[in-house]
């Protein structure tokens, strides 16, 4: 037992401080030093090791109103009790109180660098914003349900102070974070997939470890309707780049690409970070991966408008999707910059 | 085809004047191993040390664990690798000795980028079987630059001929117990179940050097084979490049394999084993994914089917796209695959995209990051040496050393560690959404 106790402080919105409901829902920031609503089960639940000392309350509407801006003047209030912990919420499938606990929890970790929680009832809109910054557990879509999702959120927000672990998001009931680890099981791969087949075989149930994703459709932009007249560029995820590597590319997992003069690449010294494939008949010749030398010559033809003397360069050894679709979409901004119509997106 | 499998258990392992066995030590002369050395004119000698669980040692540039095993009857040892003799592996009695490996390490040159290494401490050796058994640690010493296929082949040569070496010291005693493989009987009533293993990807060989694997011969670009599966258990396919999530020890102890072998008859038939390559064209892939699901039903009759892979990602594209023309011949398929990233969720980096494969065992995530402690023993490097991350090594014909002091405290992830993730099942690892 600790000599002093966790301090915690909680956030809630004007209905549930108490203020009013939807009438009220101007109403500005107000800080209470006691535990007010869901914030006396959470003492409750927290038990002797932890003390609530105060509750901000915020109406619905002031926070909408300007996020940035109420969150900043949330995080002072926080910081002015110096928390050990934040709990925000429940907001269940309140659209505007999901937001304000989301932001008010990210930016809390954020600032202060103290755990958080909330809860939300997974298809609440600020789920998909904030779910990564802080555990949102799983909870009703009513508030009537708030003595069921109370306990786990105070049972997250207790083990993370005792500095025990948190199991999967699955197990505990929390929304994934995105965050993937390992978990050690029972039987070995090997045995487990075996159970599975003959489960397969029989029509029995079983459970897939994974299931193949639904990626986003993708519709094709219109044809170049004019080769002739089109400005081109180069765009691979192949990872060649210049010696000293200056956008810090990663040869797996990497979040960074880098645009490079080609005749400065290829003269300079330089080399393929991507650690996915064998790099050598790039380096033999880099036309395999920038097939620059054919579409000069299309220039020169006048088959082709117009080259960019950029060639753009990701890695795309073990990227995440939502890695990669940042990059695609800064790539693309970058293109748009220079006027460019087309691209020719070559992979390893 | 019928193979006997004799096992002793040894308690300890120790270095002694000569090589024996006595009351459950296997003692070691060094000697009979620098003997190896001088059959290899790329090295200068042999740093051998013996490491047993609980010490505070980590051992870097780990490319593979050996179990010490010899042929009793049947075939030779290791065709095509020890000797330039070739049988087919697979028949006869062999002797495996239970309760120690060999470890080896390639510790001076730079081409090969999965570094493995393990501790035989702490929070990564409490789920690592190789940490649980004392190691043979086997680290060549070279006199300058050595070409990296003599290297490579090299210490596979001296750790099969320690591993032979070893089993046959144990030979003065009978062994402990025996267990016979064998799937010649068929018994079509029950599920018949087939396993597709992929062997080999060339895409993280460098310099045109393809990793000869099938009784020593490369095998690149490889259609699908046939081949029993007591040949896998006894010789027919061995490592020979970076450490790839796959060990030598885990291969003479195939999980699938033995598990298939023992469960034979009784609640399922096993009907074969199919060899396949990653394909790194898709017409490659097209093809051998058609055909292999084509062998597994007119020539092994499979109902069912387990797929495993090499480390990467077009290794997985390759299993899937097998695994979902299976299933299109009514063949219900499993394939055990891993997540390439730590930082995102299971919904969206199944690598495996084909619809009709809906039953796939997950063996974990590269990416679950540990930071280890600093030990007072290094092995496998000198003293000074980098832990180099998986993002270090000579990528594209450059040479990346970011890696902090490997006696340090150091950053490593469950891919790194030799024994944490098993390509073919071995390991017990799942990746979970946090």
């Amino acid at each position: 037992m600790r000599d002093n106790k966790w301090r915690i402080v909680c956030y809630v919105n004007q209905f549930f401080g108490q203020i009013g409901g939807e009438e009220m829902a101007g109403v500005g920031f107000s800080v209470k030093d006691q535990a007010i609503g869901p914030a006396m089960l959470f003492q409750k639940l927290l038990g002797e090791e932890c003390e609530v000392v105060g509750t901000i309350i915020c109406g619905d509407n002031y926070f909408a109103e300007n996020t940035e801006a109420a969150a900043r003047e949330g995080v002072k209030l926080a910081a002015a009790m110096s928390p050990d912990l934040f709990i925000a919420g429940p907001a269940f499938n309140a659209g505007r109180y999901g937001i304000s606990c989301g932001n008010m929890a990210a930016a809390i970790g954020r600032e202060l660098q103290i755990p958080t929680i909330t809860g939300m009832y997974p298809e609440n809109p600020a789920v998909d914003i904030f779910r990564k910054d802080t555990y949102i557990v799983k909870t009703a879509i009513l508030s009537s349900q708030l003595r069921k999702a109370a306990p786990i959120m105070a049972g997250i927000g207790l083990r993370i102070l005792r500095g025990e672990p948190i199991g999967s998001a699955e197990q505990e009931g929390y929304i994934k974070r995105d965050i993937i680890l390992n978990e050690e099981q029972e039987l070995n791969a090997a045995d487990r997939a075996i159970e599975m087949v003959l489960k397969k075989i029989k029509g029995e149930p079983f459970k897939s470890e994974l299931l193949p994703p639904h990626f986003d459709e993708v519709k094709p932009a219109l044809p170049v309707s004019d080769l002739s007249r089109v400005r081109l560029a180069l765009v691979s995820d192949g990872g060649v780049i210049p010696e000293h590597n200056p956008d810090h590319l990663k040869p797996n997992g990497s979040t960074a690409w880098g645009k490079y003069n080609w005749d400065e690449l290829i003269a300079g010294k330089h080399f393929v970070i991507h650690s996915g494939y064998d790099g050598t008949w790039v380096l033999e010749n880099p036309n395999r991966l920038f097939p620059v030398d054919i579409l000069r010559s299309y220039e020169e033809q006048g088959k082709l408008g117009y080259l960019d003397p950029e060639v753009h360069v990701a890695c795309g050894n073990c990227a995440s999707v939502s890695a990669s679709k940042e990059k695609g979409e800064r790539i693309a901004l970058a293109l748009l910059d220079k006027g460019i119509q087309a691209a020719i997106l070559t992979s390893t | 085809m019928q193979l006997t499998v004799e096992t002793v258990r040894i308690n300890d392992l120790q270095f002694g004047e000569r090589t024996y066995f006595d009351n459950g030590v296997l003692y070691v002369n060094k000697t009979d191993i620098l003997a190896f050395a001088e059959e290899e004119p790329c090295f200068d000698t042999l740093k051998i040390d013996i490491t047993r669980p609980g010490d505070s040692t980590r051992i870097i540039n780990v490319v593979d664990v050996v179990q010490p095993r010899c042929k009793v009857s049947g075939n030779i040892d290791w065709p095509g690798v020890l000797s330039d003799d070739y049988e087919i592996a697979g028949s006869g009695i062999t002797r495996a000795v239970e309760g120690m490996g060999i470890v080896l390490c390639q510790n001076n040159t730079y081409w090969s980028r999965k570094w493995g290494s393990f501790d035989m401490s702490g929070e990564c050796a409490e789920i690592n079987p190789y940490a649980k058994i004392p190691e043979l640690v086997i680290e060549p010493l070279t006199n300058g630059e050595v070409d990296f296929r003599d290297y490579r082949e090299g210490v596979r040569r001296i750790g099969y001929k320690t591993s032979v070496m070893l089993a046959k010291a144990t030979m003065t005693v009978a062994a402990v117990e025996s267990e016979t493989f064998s799937n010649e009987v068929q018994y079509p009533y029950l599920p018949s179940i087939a396993y597709s293993y992929q062997i080999y990807s060339k895409q993280y060989d460098t310099q045109n050097y393809r990793e000869p694997m099938v009784y020593g011969n490369a095998a690149p670009d490889s259609l699908p084979l046939i081949m029993q599966p007591t040949e896998i258990l006894d010789g027919a396919i061995s490592l020979c490049g970076g450490f790839r999530c796959v060990t030598t020890y885990e291969i003479q102890n195939h999980p699938i394999i033995v598990e298939l072998m023992r469960r034979h008859g009784k609640d399922l038939n096993f009907t074969g084993v199919l060899i396949t390559v990653t394909s790194v064209e898709a017409k490659h892939r097209y093809l051998v994914s058609k055909m292999a699901a084509g062998l597994l039903k007119e020539v092994l009759h499979a109902d069912g089917l387990i797929v495993t892979k090499g480390v990467g990602g077009a290794s997985t594209l390759c299993v899937g796209a097998i695994a979902g023309e299976a299933e299109k011949l009514g063949i219900k398929s499993v394939p055990i695959i891993q997540i390439l990233n730590g930082k995102s969720n299971l919904d969206v980096e199944c690598l495996i995209s084909e619809q009709n494969v809906d039953s796939i065992v997950c063996s974990g995530t590269y990416y679950h990051n540990f930071v280890l402690p600093p030990v007072e023993t290094l092995l496998g490097g000198p003293e000074d040496a980098l832990y180099l991350s998986g993002d270090d090594g000579v990528i594209g014909g450059h040479k990346i050393a970011t890696g902090e002091p490997a006696k340090g405290q150091v950053n490593s992830t469950y891919m790194k560690q030799v024994g944490l993730m098993s390509q073919i099942g071995f390991s017990y690892g799942m990746a979970l959404d946090y």
